[in-house]
């Protein structure tokens, strides 16, 4: 059953079109905020609250860069609820994220009308800056991307999203798709009752979804599947031991930014940062005596490890690890590869669905048996 | 060079596997002393931090020794525990720790021969599998608080009775 | 200036699982306790026992006390009891008692075990070279143990003795005792003491092959077993180390059948009653052997009747035939014989498809049943009582654990036969009664123990002194130099001092620790002792008078180290080993941080939701000992079901009455207040702190009751049904109708030919009750036989599934049958069918002895409805949130060590509202209920251990995972605060929390991860195999 709404623009006025949808709902009180991706007068695309309709205008949600994984955003907004109905424009990957933060009861999706992107990737923030001062449009990129090439002026997207299976947003009341859509046209899909209400009072009719949509994000996936796979084995290959987890990490300086950017890293402070991990000179002497040599800051394996053993059941895979490390240290694939064996474990996979529990949270009599391989 | 001695962290529970222990030291089973024990209150309280750690630590294995499923003296510790080590397990054997170096076994307090028998049974294996990766005490290396404290005469002490 | 009180001191005679429980309960609320066992151990028939339905695995620990548990063992029950205020005598008979009420005069008589078992190492060199081999009580005989030996093989610190029955006094052990304990001409010690309440728990024997002379026949190979020997072929410490073999041979035995009733239910031989337990334990058993034996193992069940009345336990049953397809036979055995290849014939009469069956068998289990009397008649004698017609201690009417004289209480299979859980809760309802009693005399409580708060010394950086003590020397096996060890540990940073003295157990050794300790500047204090647990409460004082906070103080148990070889017995260096032990303990005193318990605000008040019989019994026995009581009653009248509907009962109750002396004594007195037609709306708070939102139905307002805990007794009342055409004729009765009807006269039986009782209606069966009621075999009974009082001419059939006239209601069933009362087995496939006849009943079953349908058209069909939960029981427990079964009946914490608690503390149940129960059985839980309720709400101080889960809220996130994860719910989230907050007395820091919470914002302090990391250091560096393997 198709319930798609034909958005047509004319070359360069797309983020126009948007706004005008996103004033049209504010004003006709679909929601009373909007959250998302807006031009910054000097710091480039980041993701904006807006509570007066007349603002819209610097919206521009598929500026291809995520400085921040909106689910933080999201959570902080929502974590303690305002009331106030907001429409939120996310990509898939802080979607994902967002439904495991509710469930760690992080964010609330109540009053929230959730409105996700077709994603063609991000480039590293700086990347981004650089293009747009060479004038790259979010309609340019666009363009390119569908046709394949997101290699632009030396750089590309990050490498979390060439390997990211869902350039399509689920467990949300509306789609904006340009996947598929045709270059001159934008639908807007609804998939719930909130979102139908939400089409209908903003005054937007219903109609066919666009053809050949689905055969073009089939072919994306498919396309993006392939490429993990390939990134994997050769990340596996290249990195089967914790000594090649270390050389990976050799310019590791536990500055722990990973876990500041990453989205599901929700404590409010780090353990490796609390009192536990605070030592006492003698045993950082006991340490180094025991072969002559101790590195410094220490732990960071340990660290590394046992954050793979906090989120990796939660990962999304959105690379913004990797874009947090001021060293370089292209993490993605080290926590992503573990979270693909964890959830797969638990058959379970991050950000699949609301129902689903997370895995260490329900615990049955007779199962896993194969772990201890005892029957009495 | 002496054969290789694998190194097992045994993090046991208090109600179960260290009463086993227990009957196994007093019924005079004799172990391999490989074994390394850290009282728990409960398996469910084994964090994987401890296991990570040891095996940072140079542990060649580790034992979680917790009680049946309904036996829990905390009603379900033990399958909290279970459900963790699935997940730690695979973390561990994506950077080479075999899992076959992590085990997780049901011990009744009155099963102080099935202790003895896992026991020998996981030294056996991890000599075949050898030292673990991460094991890099170099044998022969003198670590400091390894050595025997040196003999001294009675004078050096405060002696009393 | 009066003289100062005695201190309240309780005998407890006998050590089995209920009177340690008592003994337990009693030492909580600060009584002195004696408990003895005239056996070498304590523990009872449960220290052979590893499997208990309906876990099939122990769960002993969980009967420890949760009140101030500190001053009790935490480790496996197995292993044995510690109990600051329990003095534990094994081996002690009680040769006399003297004296009145309040103040006995106790003769006890310590038998020799000829080895002094405070010095005594536990390692059993004597037991190595000892000649003499005779057969091992512990194991049924099945194994052999020498002349010297330990009775409990998981017991520690190890209680060896000598037979002496058995000894040769060729003194091989007193030359190799390297302690230098044993003395073979050693004589019992006779005592005096000075008791105040006495307690018997001497519990009952079990029927054995050996002793009674009906059973010899069936010992025809010693494959045939006692069901407890069998507990012991599956036990892990046991036989076979848990592999299922047949004892002659040691071949497996693939096919085992359990024969029940073995000396019980037998007339003839004067054991006019059912054993009660048997059902269950072959049930488990049968289960257990395929589990461990694996699928090839075929289990089959000689039965009369499947005696499951208990809660859950039909659906273990059906669990048992289902899941595990346990076979089930109906029928008499008539023998077992022995086969040339050693295995069993039997030969029995299937009454099903009425034909004669020879199959054979690897091993035979007789299921033999508990004897009582036996004991009854001497202790009667010791206690100058008489006993009573059933030839057992006589005893209150109502109250099971209160013997006719003041004073004096029995608890456990003493009362009767018992299971698991009746055990239990009876040895809190007999100390329930002690602390009754003994609140009407003048005794004192033993000193509630200050505990001081950290000082600013403790708050120092760490500085350990330690009190090593070098007895263990002189044991020829320990191989330690105490001097180098000292020096080594000595070197360690954050240790300040290394005392080494021998001795430290004696009194002068402790007067020298004491000095040192001292002068002291140290703030941790860390003492190396052999079986420390053996006086860990002198040290603990010792550490206490010497100014070191009990939470920055560790004993360590060097003997287990050194003698026991601790995993390295094969170790050369004993030095070393002990040094990485010590230095392990060490590392984690180091980081301890000075723990302080939190004292409780308690309000003394209890609320007993339910104005039936058990919670007015409840209510009357806390307002006795003082503590104020609110009673909401729902309806207007108190007495619940039993209190209103019942005037008599077949062994002679009459509850009605009953209930209205008991409703005048709550009424009249001062500490109790009545809420009637009042219901419960909701509660918050945790123990100590409740407050308790209640409904008035007739002004229709809300009013609020503070109190400090609460119990639970909302009863039940006769179950209904639509079965059997039920409601469409007058002639078709309940039980309870039936019954109203007899007594006013208005149903005559004069006249009539045929009555027929449908027993079960409507229970054990998956779409319905799917439960025993336990009372509806006796009422039909009781009903039979009063219809052939008033009209012997009457025929009665009752038709039943099993007959469950479990204990001594089993001369109930006898005293029916010679009645004439025709009893008709049917099954759940093969119901009876009832027809409506011109408005008369017509029913037509199948007569199984004849295999034949029968029909008959009775003046009356009587149904057996059974009993139901009251349906608000959902409503109340969303109230407390409190768990509710799918039958409606509320889900206790252990079914079988906390049948009157629930998992959060300060919460109880009593009576029906757990499961369906004969008056006397509620009334004792009501006993149990309010025992367990006054020890929080008696005016002692309530702390929380030192070792406790917290939660740093600085670095919460409040995602709550802890609160989903702990099993007690002492996690809760509160909106207003917006915080975590911990209820103290629930939490037993299992340490859960710790383990979701990803950053430590909950943690269990005194046991945190900085502490166990550190230690895991300590393990792993300082690792002695990795210099011996140069």
């Amino acid at each position: 059953m198709a319930n798609f709404t034909k958005l047509s623009f004319k070359k360069g006025e797309l983020n126009q079109k948007l706004a005008d949808l996103f004033k049209g709902m504010m004003e006709k009180g679909v929601v009373d905020a909007l959250l998302a991706p807006m031009i910054q007068p000097k710091r480039g695309v980041m993701l904006t609250l807006v509570t007066d309709p007349s603002l819209v205008g610097a919206i521009d949600p598929f500026a291809p860069v995520v400085p921040v994984n909106g689910a933080r955003i999201a959570s902080s907004i929502t974590g303690k609820p305002s009331g106030r109905k907001t429409a939120m424009v996310l990509r898939s990957c802080e979607i994902r994220a967002l439904v495991e933060l509710c469930k760690l009861k992080q964010a609330h999706l109540d009053d929230v009308l959730l409105i996700g992107m077709d994603c063609l990737g991000r480039y590293e923030n700086l990347d981004f800056i650089k293009l747009r001062a060479e004038g790259q449009s979010s309609e340019a990129f666009i363009e390119k991307a569908l046709a394949g090439n997101t290699e632009s002026g030396g750089c590309d997207v990050s490498g979390a999203c060439k390997i990211c299976e869902f350039p399509v947003a689920d467990n949300v009341d509306l789609r904006l798709c340009i996947i598929g859509t045709g270059s001159d046209a934008l639908y807007i899909e609804s998939l719930t009752p909130k979102g139908d209400k939400a089409l209908e009072t903003a005054g937007l009719g219903i109609g066919e979804a666009p053809a050949g949509r689905e055969a073009a994000v089939q072919q994306l996936v498919k396309k993006r599947k392939d490429a993990c796979d390939a990134a994997f084995a050769q990340y596996r290959e290249s990195t089967p031991s914790v000594d090649a987890l270390e050389d990976r990490l050799a310019n590791c300086i536990n500055c722990y930014n990973c876990r500041v950017a990453c989205p599901v890293c929700y404590c409010k402070e780090c353990v490796f940062v609390t009192d536990t991990f605070r030592h006492n000179g003698d045993q950082y002497m006991g340490w180094a005596d025991t072969f002559g040599t101790l590195k410094m800051p220490t732990d960071t394996i340990f660290y590394h490890l046992t954050r793979m053993s906090h989120m990796s059941l939660f990962c999304v895979g959105c690379g913004q690890c990797t874009s947090a490390c001021p060293n370089s240290i292209d993490l993605m694939p080290m926590f992503k590869a573990v979270a693909q064996k964890t959830q797969a474990r638990f058959d379970y996979q991050a950000g699949r669905s609301h129902e689903e529990k997370q895995p260490l949270t329900v615990f049955e009599n007779d199962e896993l048996v194969e772990v201890t391989g005892q029957i009495k | 060079m002496s054969e290789f001695e694998p190194k097992i962290v045994g993090f046991f529970c208090n109600w179960c596997t260290f009463t086993a222990a227990d009957l196994a030291g007093t019924s005079r089973l004799s172990y391999p002393h490989n074994i390394k024990i850290i009282r728990m209150m409960c398996s469910g309280m084994v964090d994987p931090k401890y296991v990570i750690k040891a095996f940072l630590n140079g542990a060649d294995g580790v034992l979680i020794g917790g009680c049946w499923p309904g036996d829990c003296h905390y009603i379900n510790g033990n399958l909290k525990a279970r459900r963790r080590v699935a997940m730690l397990t695979e973390i561990l054997k994506e950077y080479g720790i075999d899992e076959k170096r992590f085990w997780l076994r049901w011990i009744a307090a009155s099963e102080g021969t099935m202790l003895r028998e896992v026991v020998n049974e996981m030294t056996a294996k991890l000599k075949e599998l050898g030292p673990s990766p991460l094991n890099r005490e170099t044998p022969g290396k003198k670590t400091p608080g390894n050595e025997t404290p040196e003999k001294v005469n009675p004078e050096k002490v405060k002696m009393i009775g | 200036m009066a003289e100062k009180k005695p201190t309240g001191t309780v005998l407890v005679a006998g050590a089995g699982v209920s009177g340690i429980k008592a003994a337990i309960e009693l030492a909580e609320i600060g009584y002195k306790v004696l408990l003895t066992d005239a056996s070498p151990q304590i523990g009872g028939i449960l220290a052979k026992l590893d499997n208990q339905f309906p876990t099939d695995h122990c769960g002993m620990c969980r009967m420890l006390p949760l009140v101030g548990r500190e001053y009790a063992s935490q480790y496996c029950m197995r292993k044995g009891l510690y109990h600051e205020n329990i003095e534990i005598l094994p081996f002690t008979e009680l040769k006399s008692v003297e004296g009145d009420a309040g103040n006995y005069t106790i003769e006890l008589l310590q038998k020799a075990r000829y080895i002094d078992t405070d010095k005594c190492n536990g390692l059993g060199e004597c037991i190595k070279v000892c000649p003499v081999e005779v057969g091992d009580e512990f194991n049924h005989g099945l194994t052999k143990r020498k002349a010297v030996y330990k009775p409990v093989p998981h017991n520690t610190p190890q209680m060896l003795l000598i037979d002496m029955a058995a000894c040769t006094k060729c003194g091989e052990c007193v030359k190799v005792c390297p302690t230098n304990v044993i003395n073979l001409e050693a004589e019992d010690e006779l005592s005096t003491r000075q008791v105040h309440a006495i307690i018997l728990a001497s519990g009952v024997k079990l029927y054995n092959l050996e002793e009674f002379e009906d059973a010899k026949s069936w010992a025809v190979s010693p494959d045939v077993v006692s069901s407890l020997a069998f507990e012991r072929i599956i036990s892990g410490s046991g036989t076979f180390d848990g592999t299922i073999k047949r004892p002659s041979d040691g071949k497996a035995a693939k096919k085992i059948a359990w024969i029940q009733c073995m000396g019980s239910r037998n007339r003839r031989q004067k054991r006019d009653y059912c054993s009660s337990i048997c059902c269950m334990f072959a049930l488990k058993e049968a289960v257990l052997a395929k589990e461990k034996g694996g699928d090839d193992v075929e289990t089959t069940i000689f039965y009369m009747d499947m005696r499951t009345f208990g809660k859950d336990f039909y659906q273990y049953y059906e669990k048992a035939v289902d899941e595990h397809g346990v076979k089930l036979i109906r029928c008499r055995v008539q023998g077992v014989m022995l086969n040339p290849d050693k295995s069993l014939s039997m030969r029995y009469f299937d009454s099903e498809t009425q034909e004669f069956f020879v199959v054979d068998y690897d091993m035979v289990v007789l299921s033999t049943g508990q004897v009582p009397y036996e004991t009854h008649k001497k202790l009667a004698d010791l206690l100058h009582v008489a006993i009573n017609a059933q030839g057992l201690l006589p005893t209150d009417p109502y109250e099971k654990v209160k013997l006719i004289k003041p004073g004096m209480f029995l608890c456990g299979s003493l009362m009767g036969l018992t299971d698991l859980s009746e055990a239990i809760s009876s040895g809190i309802a007999a100390a329930g009664q002690v602390s009754r009693f003994l609140s009407g005399i003048d005794v004192t409580l033993l000193e509630e123990e200050e505990i001081p708060e950290p000082t600013a010394k403790d708050r120092d950086e760490p500085l350990i002194s330690i009190v090593l003590c070098k007895c263990s020397e002189k044991a020829k096996e320990s191989s330690v130099d105490f001097n180098a060890l000292g020096a080594g540990l000595k070197k360690l940073n954050s240790v300040g001092e290394v005392n080494i003295i021998d001795m430290v157990c004696s009194d002068e050794g402790k007067q020298t620790v004491l000095d040192l300790l001292s002068k002291s500047k140290c703030n941790r204090l860390l003492i190396g002792a052999c079986h420390p647990f053996m006086y860990r409460k002198s040290l603990k004082n010792l550490a206490k008078k010497a100014g070191f906070s009990a939470s920055l103080f560790e004993i360590i148990d060097l003997s287990s180290i050194v003698h026991k070889g601790f995993f390295e017995s094969e170790t050369k260096d004993q030095t070393r080993l002990a040094y990485n032990e010590i230095r392990a303990v060490i590392e984690n005193l180091k980081l301890k941080p000075a723990l302080h318990v939190e004292t409780l605000p308690i309000n003394p008040a209890a609320l007993v939701v339910g104005g039936g019989i058990a919670g007015m019994h409840a209510a009357f026995s806390l307002a006795q000992r003082g503590v104020k009581v609110h009673l909401v009653e729902k309806s207007d009248t108190l007495g619940g079901y039993a209190g209103t509907k019942i005037e008599h009962t077949i062994d002679g109750l009459t509850p009605i009455s009953m209930a209205k002396d008991l409703t005048i004594k709550v009424l009249e007195h001062k500490h109790i207040t009545l809420y009637k037609n009042c219901e419960v709306v909701a509660t918050q708070g945790s123990l100590g702190a409740f407050e308790t939102k209640i409904r008035d139905l007739a002004k229709e307002e809300n009013f609020y009751l503070n109190h400090g805990a609460a119990i639970i007794a909302t009863g039940g009342h006769e179950g209904v049904t639509a079965e059997y055409e039920y409601g469409n004729s007058d002639q078709i009765l309940t039980q309870a109708e039936l019954k109203d009807g007899l007594t006013t006269g208005e149903i005559d039986v004069g006249e009539a030919e045929t009555i027929v009782m449908i027993q079960c209606v409507g229970s054990r069966q998956k779409d319905g009750r799917e439960y025993c009621s336990r009372i509806c075999c006796i009422g039909a009974i009781a009903n039979a036989l009063t219809i052939k009082e008033k009209n012997p001419e009457a025929r009665v059939f009752i038709l039943y599934r099993d007959v469950m006239t479990y204990g001594f209601a089993e001369q109930y069933y006898t005293q029916a049958r010679l009645a004439g009362i025709i009893f008709v087995s049917y099954s759940l496939e093969n119901k009876p069918k009832v027809e409506l006849k011109d408005g008369s009943p017509v029913i037509t079953f199948t007569e199984p002895v004849l295999n034949s349908e029968m029909q008959l058209s009775p003046d009356y069909l009587i149904l057996s409805t059974g009993v139901d939960a009251e349906a608000s029981n959902r409503d109340v427990g969303k109230a407390f949130s409190l768990p509710v079964n799918g039958d409606g009946f509320f889900v206790e914490a252990d079914s079988k060590w906390r049948p009157v608690e629930f998992l959060k503390v300060g919460l109880y149940v009593a009576g029906v509202a757990h499961s369906p129960m004969t008056l006397k059985d509620a009334i004792l839980q009501a006993e149990a209920a309010a025992h367990k309720t006054y020890a929080y709400l008696s005016g002692r101080k309530i702390h929380t251990a030192h070792v406790i889960s917290k939660v740093h809220h600085a670095i919460c996130v409040k995602c709550q995972r802890c609160v989903d994860i702990c099993p007690y719910g002492a996690r809760s989230y509160d909106e207003v605060l917006d915080r975590i907050i911990v209820d103290g007395a629930t939490c037993q820091a299992c340490g859960m929390c710790g383990v979701a919470c990803q950053n430590n914002a909950a943690e269990i302090m005194g046991f945190s991860d900085k502490q166990i990391m550190a230690v895991i250091d300590a393990r792993l560096y300082r690792d002695p195999v990795a210099t011996t393997a140069q």
